[in-house]
């Protein structure tokens, strides 16, 4: 127990900055999507471009219940917004390549595990700090969108947001989980987050595809991209507890392939 | 029960031999040198031994208890210096030395000391490790490897990067060790260095392990190399001894090579007047390599 919360430590002493950067990052950005769509006159113009876009590319955006509802589904849409989506999926890529992959390519494992510490500690370790991570990074963005009701008396219902950033929470780790299990086979840095990073942008081109064209609407079942819809939950769709179930699934067997495979590999 | 019982170790990289079929047993209190040239197989048996590498075949136990099932409870009587080492470079030095201990459960009984006959003053502890010298990173990982008096000290040439006077600090404390009855398992490519200090070595080439030897018995085995000028020709029969060779003779120069005890020999040489004697270190090639050809 001690061995991993040394471990757990050190990995929260190296990313202090990063981490505090981002909760600041996701702070602001819900608030200013808060912001954005209901104080300033670009709710307006953004209205009358919408209007003129085909539906597949409002699905895509995740407005789906009409105009009236815009303002509130823009605010889900900070929640999934692509920069949200770039920058949280770094971080979850990153950090199991930083600390899986670099250590075996950079050789600090050499020391670290001859000391008495078991080697599942490294995975979950991991795991433990991208699920703190996310918990603080979505906690944030409901903050900011706490914010924004407060400051500009939006009257959102923050349990549905409570919600989206819940399923968020449980999407991002099991995107987390995936790049873990790519790193756990990987013994290079560049290499691991190459191929994390060309697994969530195939996927994410995927779930594009399949919105974008109706004839391809049967597959969204499929897309793993699919499972993160926080308009659907603003506006009470059903199925989000077994898009979070699903979520959690992907979650586990990745985990237990992390464990099992780096418990049997060279380092 | 010997504290290192490796048996019939073999590691395969793909369809490449690491090391083959490599058996050998380190008793409590000895410090065993092993030797061999870059790339015999010295490193891939460490890293086997540490559990950092999984075994094609074969085991390998530390205190009667295998290395692969038992390892967290093993490693807190183990102390490592690895052959490639790499530490926290954003960490200060003493921020290192705490981390690492933090996992040991163990009083860094030996830090003080250690940082004390290494020379590394509290300011030079207090900068990030990424502006050290290589020399002072080596120090640093030859102290977190001794800081708790582990009952095993696994080195993988350790002593790469040091200089001269930390180089004997470093034999010092190991002699210090192995007075208090702890083992020391210590890699090597200098004969030189493993004389010094070891108690009995072994010989890896190719991945095999081709010798293990007392040092004394050892020194008995080496052949090494004499030049030696004389001030007037001599009879070169006068040196055809039993354990030398002759390979180069001109009236006032010699050029042998001498196996085992050198004193008759020198008797020889002596009869003569001589105005010069080289007769450099063996290097590893010279003193095993010719000497193991046949085996």
């Amino acid at each position: 127990m001690s061995g991993y919360l040394s471990y757990m430590k050190k990995i929260f002493q190296d990313q202090k900055i990063n981490l505090a950067l981002l909760v600041l990052f996701c702070f602001l950005f819900e608030w200013a999507f808060a912001w954005v769509f209901f104080e300033t006159d670009i709710k307006k113009t953004l209205v009358s471009i919408i209007r003129l876009l085909p539906p597949g590319i409002t699905a895509f955006m995740g407005i789906q219940g009409g105009i009236s509802q815009f303002a509130l589904q823009m605010l889900a849409f900070g929640y999934v917004h692509p920069l949200i989506l770039i920058v949280l999926s770094f971080f979850q890529i990153s950090i199991p390549a930083r600390y899986l992959a670099g250590e075996i390519q950079f050789k600090t494992f050499d020391i670290l595990l001859t000391k008495p510490v078991r080697r599942i500690t490294i995975p979950l370790g991991i795991y433990s700090f991208l699920a703190v991570a996310l918990a603080l990074q979505f906690s944030a963005m409901l903050l900011g969108t706490l914010a924004g009701d407060l400051c500009f008396d939006l009257k959102v219902n923050i349990a549905d947001y409570a919600g989206a950033a819940g399923a968020g929470l449980v999407f991002f780790l099991s995107m987390g989980s995936l790049a873990t299990a790519i790193s756990a086979f990987q013994s290079d840095q560049g290499k691991s987050i190459r191929m994390a990073v060309g697994l969530f942008v195939s996927l994410y081109f995927f779930d594009t595809v399949i919105k974008l064209s109706t004839s391809l609407q049967s597959l969204s079942p499929y897309s793993y991209f699919q499972l993160y819809q926080p308009g659907d939950l603003i506006l009470g769709k059903p199925g989000a507890g077994i898009r979070a179930l699903i979520s959690l699934g992907i979650t586990v067997v990745c985990f237990l392939i992390s464990l099992v495979q780096f418990n049997r590999r060279d380092l | 029960m010997p504290v290192i019982d490796i048996r019939h170790l073999t590691k395969y990289y793909g369809k490449s031999p690491g090391i083959e079929d490599l058996t050998l047993g380190v008793g409590r209190g000895e410090i065993f040198g092993f030797l061999g040239p870059n790339g015999a197989g010295k490193s891939t048996t460490i890293r086997l031994m540490l559990n950092l590498l999984r075994p094609s075949s074969g085991e390998v136990k530390l205190f009667g208890q295998n290395v692969r099932t038992h390892y967290a409870t093993l490693f807190q009587a183990i102390g490592n210096v690895p052959g490639e080492l790499k530490l926290y470079e954003d960490l200060t030095g003493r921020s290192f030395l705490t981390h690492m201990n933090r996992f040991s459960r163990k009083a860094p009984v030996f830090r003080e000391d250690l940082l004390h006959a290494f020379d590394l003053s509290p300011e030079e502890l207090n900068r990030k490790i990424k502006d050290y010298s290589h020399g002072m990173k080596q120090k640093l990982g030859i102290i977190q490897a001794l800081q708790e008096g582990p009952d095993l000290v696994i080195m993988d040439e350790p002593s790469e990067g040091l200089d001269p006077i930390n180089k004997m600090v470093l034999y010092d404390w190991l002699r210090h060790l192995k007075s208090m009855g702890k083992t020391i398992f210590f890699s090597s490519h200098y004969l030189a260095e493993v004389e010094k200090i070891c108690d009995r070595v072994g010989l890896v080439r190719e991945g095999r392990l081709i010798a293990e030897e007392s040092v004394s018995s050892l020194k008995e085995k080496m052949v090494r190399r004499m030049e030696v000028t004389f001030a007037r020709p001599v009879p070169g029969k006068a040196f055809h001894l039993a354990n030398t060779k002759i390979l180069e003779q001109d009236p006032g120069r010699l050029v042998l090579t001498v196996g085992g005890d050198i004193n008759p020999l020198l008797k020889q040489i002596a009869k003569y007047e001589v105005t010069n004697l080289v007769f450099p270190e063996p290097s590893l090639e010279e003193a095993f390599m010719t000497f193991y050809r046949e085996k």
